[in-house]
């Protein structure tokens, strides 16, 4: 990975499932900025809005007052998504990717982000809450 | 998002527009259930209109084919963007649900 000084955003939320429009929206303007496709804009949307509502429903229980922080990073080539809650700590092993889209129920989403990004990892050291990390190159061999 | 529902030829198409994401899918859950509920033969759920849906959305059309095939219902996809079909492939769903390229279409295999 290589990190640039091209800039990174910063957005604080709320779990509001009405705010995940504004977060894709700026998802697929960052994506254009890091020199993504169409299509891959629409991937990585689909990633970063499939991790905020895994923590709505899953972290926040449907609570729409709690806290996300989404940190977009532009890379020399690609860009990374840091997304933070502050809820209760959640054992990184459970986000284990499904073999298939259907093996479990709430799988799918799993199964979809694994499918739009390059990277993912759970469990990032954080103080607080938990801190996920999505990957996306705007070439494959860009590791 | 906003979903339509208008009879025809003896079923009901359900025309959805916008991005089905978890703030929206409980609105089409509601409207698809609605129908289920009575029962109706053959729901059609349009999709021409759809720009985005999310797993959330998928899970509720996933649970509309559920529901009608257990009254013998026919629960039938139409009109998909290349977007969307391209999350039903990812998701192993587009050989699942019957998929039609037009509302004409989807009514008549019923």
């Amino acid at each position: 990975m290589t990190e640039s000084a091209k800039g990174t955003l910063e957005i604080r939320t709320l779990s509001d499932p009405r705010l995940l429009s504004v977060i894709r929206a700026t998802t697929g303007q960052m994506a254009l900025i890091a020199g993504f496709e169409s299509q891959q804009v629409e991937h990585l949307k689909l990633a970063v809005d499939e991790v905020c509502t895994n923590i709505i429903r899953h972290t926040y229980k449907a609570d729409p007052g709690q806290e996300m922080i989404v940190m977009f990073t532009l890379l020399d080539n690609g860009i990374k998504v840091d997304i933070q809650d502050f809820g209760k700590k959640v054992d990184p092993h459970i986000f284990r990717m499904p073999s298939t889209p259907r093996s479990k129920p709430g799988g799918l989403g799993l199964f979809l982000i694994e499918s739009m990004v390059d990277d993912i990892e759970f469990g990032l050291p954080t103080p607080v809450g938990n801190k996920c990390r999505l990957i996306k190159y705007t070439n494959k061999g860009g590791h | 998002m906003e979903v339509t529902s208008i009879m025809a030829n003896g079923g009901v198409i359900v025309a959805v527009r916008g991005e089905v994401d978890l703030y929206a899918s409980p609105r089409l859950r509601r409207e698809i259930v609605r129908w289920i509920k009575e029962r109706i033969l053959s729901l059609v759920v349009d999709l021409n209109g759809v720009t985005y849906m999310d797993s959330s959305g998928i899970a509720t059309l996933v649970e509309g084919l559920q529901l009608s095939r257990k009254y013998g219902g026919r629960f039938t996809i139409a009109r998909p963007g290349p977007s969307i079909q391209e999350v039903l492939r990812f998701a192993h769903l587009d050989k699942v649900f019957p998929i039609f390229g037009s509302v004409e279409e989807a009514l008549e295999a019923s």
